[in-house]
């Protein structure tokens, strides 16, 4: 159903001359609607008066998709989102009177789809058949919450949806009225008529155009904590519900896998997940584990809160500048039932490509590196439909939006990552330094930061932890500390250090290996409750108190360095995901050898 | 002619660098295949660039040196290239456009296939989890080679990656399945294609290799196509025949120079460092069609080869390739200069796909730990190479010292290898292990102790 | 680059269907040839592998199994040099049987094909007779070749993998 042909953008790059004169089209055709030209993934068509920009054509005889994307007298261009071989000036150019909308449903959860969301269950081996999609009709449970005769407004519940995450039927953004007929409890496909509103049939499923934000009554502030498991992020540089990050990371650094273990333990409701010009073998991992992986929360397969956008590099490179937007839609599809989103875009700079492509085929001026001069503005609009919101019905809903950056050369300063930067309220740089030691996450906690981290302490001492900003505080401190003295030490050497400062390298290292680092192919490690990451953190700290202690008091330093500390190490793998009792235990027979040393 | 009667096209308006534009066409397709006639007779290939009403741009795939407006005959073949498919390749060596260069008739094949490929679809790929083995420690033990994977080679001038490569052609196994190896080179030195023909005879012989070999003086615009004629006979060989099938492709900075020639001419906005802005997404269309597919027998792997331009691991061929590929073997030029071959560095070199690929069942049990716990084990020799560097070997502590000998005994017994040594994975496990015995058993936390107990017999403790 | 020949259909598929038997016939009949050139070739190969074997056998040594593969190698594209020689006879031949073809029909043949190439081009087209055999046909900026070198050459196309049974199986 789906890009036929080749990938990439065409197969050998853009070919379009634009001093090339055209001829005159032919006279008997100028009566119905044609393909005048074709480059590439640019058609020009003939075009009437009525269409507008961002609607939606079918191209050739096999309908692919395309975007209007400008118009000049009488004549459009048009991006398609598919291979355009064998398109011809001739052939049949069909406006659909619409911008590009995809299909919401609750049949979207634990699916995996293209980048203009068809289903990529059904579809063959090779993307290359064209062709209507068809998604297998499953029945979902509804319970009706109102009454026929009832006045309701847009996005009012209609009734609830018994998936695997409670879903909601709610009324349309841009409708409201008396409802007229509402449907008993039973199992429903997604496409059955459930109510009638102000005369207008209400159904499970709804279109929408992807570049559209959907409307909410207002924004909220970001203020309670996304718990993501990953202790480097969620001790260091924590992330609200609703907020924005953004991943650096050159190859080899671990975004990816950093990604994809925040999808699979990141305690929001719904996870939509872009692999955007990603790797396809990567890609068929992530969704072969999210099956098999069980949801901590539900009970259920990780897959069943999941909706998987899968563009990888080798497919149409236009759809992936859609795929995002896509992604965006769909998870605001979710939040408006009153649902915490995380969508995860894997990789923006992917997506930044597909921009310049594009730009560049239109021939505008390039700015810097031959990005569009629209790039800025284009990645902040993206981010900016992250956001904590009240819905049009009242209810608390989220979009946190997490994209990796790719940058050319690990060039922070290259125009994807610079600008980003900007716009994001986290940053969770990956070091390659710290990759190529194999820590791994390798969040640079010099590089990275969070402009979260205020509002959450706020929230972390409302929920019972009061320490919480005085625990990070101090673990920013200590890691820096022992960053600074490792200079010197390679310098100088351990031994030329006073007592108090060996101490310092020997805390830096207990926190980064007993605390920071974490293991993503350890069951018992690979996801970590908010308790067991306090409780690593405050068994590193006292036991850090306690050496410094042992030192004041007159005790060599080497002795207490020589000190096995490895039931402490090995605590973050004996404990599991959110116990702190195999913690405790660890700390204390630290503690105790370290008595037998004053 | 069994459908319409061919139409040749002769009003040619324009003659520009590598393109023909022909003016009075209809119905032709954008990148439909092209057969051009020139008034002597010859011919040569193209592909629909652009149309425009009646105008169509035409891409020479030999240039258009010769060609004038008036003698040029263009049909268009109504689809994009294909090329030929089957067993039939086995063999059989084919010069950059797919014809035969080893004095043998054309290739006929069984079918047709379009050279751009399909994308996989990324529901219907299998994980990979089985190994190919090289017959190469160095590769097969640190950054093992995975059926499915793409693992590109880092080189950099005046290093000897071409005789890896064939090395690794000419020895590569899947465990006595099914096996091909289509090895592509764009932009050799006849020296080199010589090299390559002598390397893999014995390959050749048995059946088991094709060749499409672009060397440096052929049209540039041919070393474009050559990897994609690779992929498209293997993708056949593996999915549609069930073969294990290795594609090696080199060089792969010839190629990209190609596409930024090639976009120059044709005018385009340049990006970092005047590659085109498309270079990702056009890598990754060659790198992408590695994979396994559900319910078929069959795999593609690529090795891609690259020289890393004055060795600048950021440049962006190199760059855009480590995005894409799963890992990277990386040789250098420092262990070059010591004289040893293969000259891989182990730290820079990584198999992402390696933990799926190995240990009981695939490989060896003590696959895994050996592999993790050499690595580790040679990043804390490396540490301590440069304090000594720094602070001086009197200065080291003996556990550092000890380290000191493993790196050494790394250089010295495991890595170095003939070019035509084919060594076992047990061979090269073994050699493993007596590196990692330089180091006392405390050092090897990261290997269980029932494997230690039956490799590390007390004799060995007790010389210490 | 498509024309509306379906009027010409029976006219074509006859013509079509002429040169098709014809290579076909050539096929069979150079089948035979081809075993004859074959044989020999593989015979002589054979010898130089046995020597390499027996060599080997002999001392065992690498160099040997290095003088095998050499053997095989030079014996495989022997092999292939007497295949494309098999295939350009092939091609001879199917040429001359689609003249000889052509030349039976005579002035018929010639105005079928014209007829074919006006349907392609237009009444308006300028039919030009081809010293071989058949007809070619030119409009301003169009041409269409229907000579008999071109039909037989499109008739070996067709044949496409089948043409291989000339060597059989290597």
């Amino acid at each position: 159903m789906i890009t036929p042909g080749a990938p990439g953008p065409d197969r050998f790059g853009a070919g379009a001359l634009a001093h090339v004169a055209g001829g005159a089209p032919a006279a008997d055709r100028a009566d119905r609607l044609h393909i005048l030209r074709v480059a590439g993934s640019l058609v020009e068509i003939a075009c009437p008066p009525t269409v507008a920009m961002h609607d939606l054509v079918l191209l050739g005889s096999a309908g692919l998709p395309g975007e209007v994307v400008a118009i000049h007298g009488d004549t459009a261009s048009v991006q398609a989102y598919e291979y355009t071989g064998g398109l011809a000036p001739g052939h049949p150019a069909d406006p659909q009177g619409r911008p590009l909308t995809v299909r919401l449903g609750p049949d979207l959860l634990g699916g995996v789809f293209d980048g203009l969301l068809r289903p990529l269950g059904c579809a063959g081996d090779l993307l290359t058949t064209s062709g209507p999609a068809t998604t297998e009709a499953a029945a979902w449970p509804f319970t009706p919450r109102v009454v026929r005769g009832e006045r309701v407004g847009a996005g009012d519940v209609l009734g609830d949806v018994g998936a695997r995450v409670p879903l909601r039927l709610l009324v349309p953004p841009d409708l409201s009225g008396e409802v007229t007929r509402i449907a008993s409890a039973g199992a429903y496909p997604s496409d059955a008529p459930l109510a009638v509103v102000g005369g207008d049939e209400v159904r499970m499923a709804q279109s929408w155009p992807v570049r559209k934000p959907r409307p909410v009554a207002r924004r909220l502030p970001a203020d309670a904590p996304l718990n993501t498991g990953q202790r480097a992020v969620d001790l260091l540089f924590p992330v609200a519900r609703g907020s924005t990050v953004a991943v650096p990371g050159g190859f080899g650094t671990g975004k990816t896998m950093l990604l994809q273990q925040i999808a699979k333990w990141c305690d929001a409701d719904v996870i939509v997940y872009v692999g955007c010009g990603e790797r396809g073998n990567e890609m068929a991992d992530v969704i072969e584990e999210l099956a098999e992986l069980t949801d901590p929360r539900t009970g259920g397969r990780l897959a069943e809160r999941t909706v998987t956008i899968a563009n990888t590099s080798n497919m149409p490179m236009m759809a992936r500048e859609a795929s995002v937007h896509t992604g965006a839609t769909v998870a605001e599809y979710f939040r408006d039932m009153g649902l915490d989103v995380v969508l995860i875009a894997d990789s923006t700079s992917r997506w930044a490509e597909a921009l310049r492509e594009f730009a560049s085929r239109m021939g505008e001026l390039p700015a810097e590196e031959g990005y569009p001069a629209s790039l800025a503005s284009q990645l902040a609009a993206f981010y900016e439909r992250a956001a904590a919101v009240r819905t049009q019905g009242g209810a608390t809903g989220s979009v946190t939006v997490i994209g990796a950056v790719s940058p050319p050369g690990g060039d922070r300063t290259e125009p994807v990552t610079a600008h980003t930067e900007r716009f994001v309220r986290c940053l969770w740089s990956l070091d390659r330094d710290l990759a190529y030691a194999r820590h791994y996450p390798a969040v640079s906690w010099s590089e990275s930061f969070s402009r979260d981290a205020a509002a959450l302490s706020a929230a972390h001492a409302r929920a019972g932890d009061p320490g919480w900003a005085e625990r990070r505080g101090r673990v920013a401190r200590q890691l820096a500390e022992a960053d600074r003295l490792a200079d010197l030490v390679e310098l100088v050497g351990i031994t030329a250090l006073p007592p108090r400062e060996r101490i310092s390298v020997l805390a830096g290292r207990l926190l980064r290996e007993a605390a920071i680092q974490q293991s993503a192919l350890s069951p018992a490690d690979a996801y970590s409750a908010p308790a067991k990451t306090a409780a690593l953190v405050d068994a590193v700290l006292t036991v850090v108190d306690r050496c410094l202690e042992v030192v004041d008091a007159g005790t060599q330093a080497e002795v207490v360095e020589a000190v096995d500390f490895s039931p402490l190490l090995r605590a973050r793998e004996a404990a599991g995901p959110a116990e702190t009792a195999p913690v405790t235990a660890a700390r204390d027979t630290v503690l105790a050898r370290l008595a037998e040393t004053a | 002619m069994s459908g319409p009667v061919e139409v040749e096209y002769t009003g040619v308006r324009e003659l520009r660098g590598p393109l023909v534009v022909v003016e009075g066409v209809s119905g032709v397709g954008w990148d439909e295949f092209a057969t051009i006639v020139l008034d002597s007779g010859e011919r040569r290939h193209g592909l629909v660039l652009e149309v425009d009403r009646d105008l169509a741009v035409v891409q020479v795939l030999e240039d258009t040196a010769g060609m004038n407006r008036t003698g040029t005959r263009v049909a268009f073949s109504g689809s994009p290239m294909r090329i030929p498919v089957g067993a039939g390749w086995l063999g059989r060596v084919g010069n950059g456009r797919g014809e035969p260069a080893d004095g043998g008739p054309p290739v006929l094949g069984g079918s047709y296939e379009a050279v751009g490929g399909a994308p996989i679809n990324p529901v219907r790929r299998e994980p990979p989890n089985d190994p190919v083995l090289t017959g190469v420690g160095a590769v097969d033990v640190l950054t093992t080679l995975v059926r499915g994977q793409k693992l590109p080679v880092f080189s950099a001038a005046g290093l000897p990656h071409l005789e890896l490569a064939v090395q690794i052609a000419a020895q590569a196994t899947c465990g006595g399945e099914p096996f091909a190896v289509v090895f592509a080179g764009m932009g050799l030195t006849h020296a080199d294609t010589a090299f390559v023909r002598d390397g893999l005879a014995a390959r050749s012989a048995a059946r088991e290799l094709v060749l499409f070999l672009n060397t440096a003086d052929d049209p540039v615009i041919e070393r474009l196509l050559t990897p994609r004629l690779a992929l498209t006979v293997a993708e056949h060989l593996a999915f549609a025949q069930g073969r294990h099938v290795l594609v090696v492709m080199t060089d792969m900075t010839a190629y990209s120079e190609a596409l930024r020639e090639v976009s120059a001419a044709r005018g385009e906005i340049p990006a970092r460092r005047a590659y085109p802005g498309y270079l990702y997404s056009d890598l990754a269309s060659l790198y992408e069609r590695c994979g396994r597919i559900r319910g078929r027998p069959g795999s593609l792997t690529i090795l891609p080869v690259l020289t890393m331009p004055a060795g600048d691991i950021t440049h962006p061929v190199p760059d855009l390739t480590g995005y894409i590929t799963e890992g990277q073997i990386v040789l250098s030029a420092d262990v070059q200069a010591a004289g040893t071959y293969p000259p891989v560095d182990p730290l820079a070199s990584l198999s992402r796909l390696m933990r799926k690929g190995t240990g009981a069942g695939r490989t060896r049990a003590d696959h895994p730990a050996v592999a993790a716990q050499l690595i580790a084990a040679l990043a804390r020799s490396r540490q301590v190479a440069e304090l000594a560097d720094l602070i001086g070997r009197a200065a080291l502590s003996p556990t550092d010292l000890r380290h000191l000998e493993l790196q050494d005994a790394f250089r010295d017994r495991f890595l170095p290898q003939g070019t035509d040594e084919d060594r076992s994975l047990d061979d090269s496990l073994d050699r493993a292990w007596e590196v990692l015995l330089t180091l006392p058993r405390s050092q090897l936390g990261m290997l269980p102790a029932d494997l230690l107990d039956t490799h590390a017999p007390p004799r060995r403790e007790e010389r210490r | 680059m498509t024309a509306p020949v379906d009027e010409l259909d029976p006219v074509r598929a006859e013509l079509l269907r002429a040169a098709r038997a014809a290579a076909e016939a050539t096929l069979d009949h150079a089948r035979t040839g081809a075993a004859d050139t074959l044989l020999a070739a593989r015979t002589a190969a054979e010898t130089v592998l046995a020597q390499a074997r027996r060599l080997g056998e002999a001392d065992g040594a690498e160099e040997a199994d290095r003088e095998r593969v050499r053997a095989a190698q030079e014996a495989w594209e022997t092999e292939l040099v007497v295949r494309a020689e098999v295939y350009a006879a092939l091609r001879a031949e199917v040429r001359r049987g689609v003249r000889r073809a052509l030349a039976r029909e005579g002035v018929a043949a010639r105005s079928h094909l014209a007829d074919v190439a006006r349907a392609a081009l237009g009444p308006e087209a300028e039919i030009t007779a081809s010293a071989q055999g058949g007809v070619t046909a030119e409009t301003p900026g169009r041409r269409v070749d229907l000579s008999a070198d071109a039909l037989a050459d499109g008739a070996l196309d067709r044949l496409g993998v089948r043409a291989e049974t000339l060597w059989g199986p290597p």
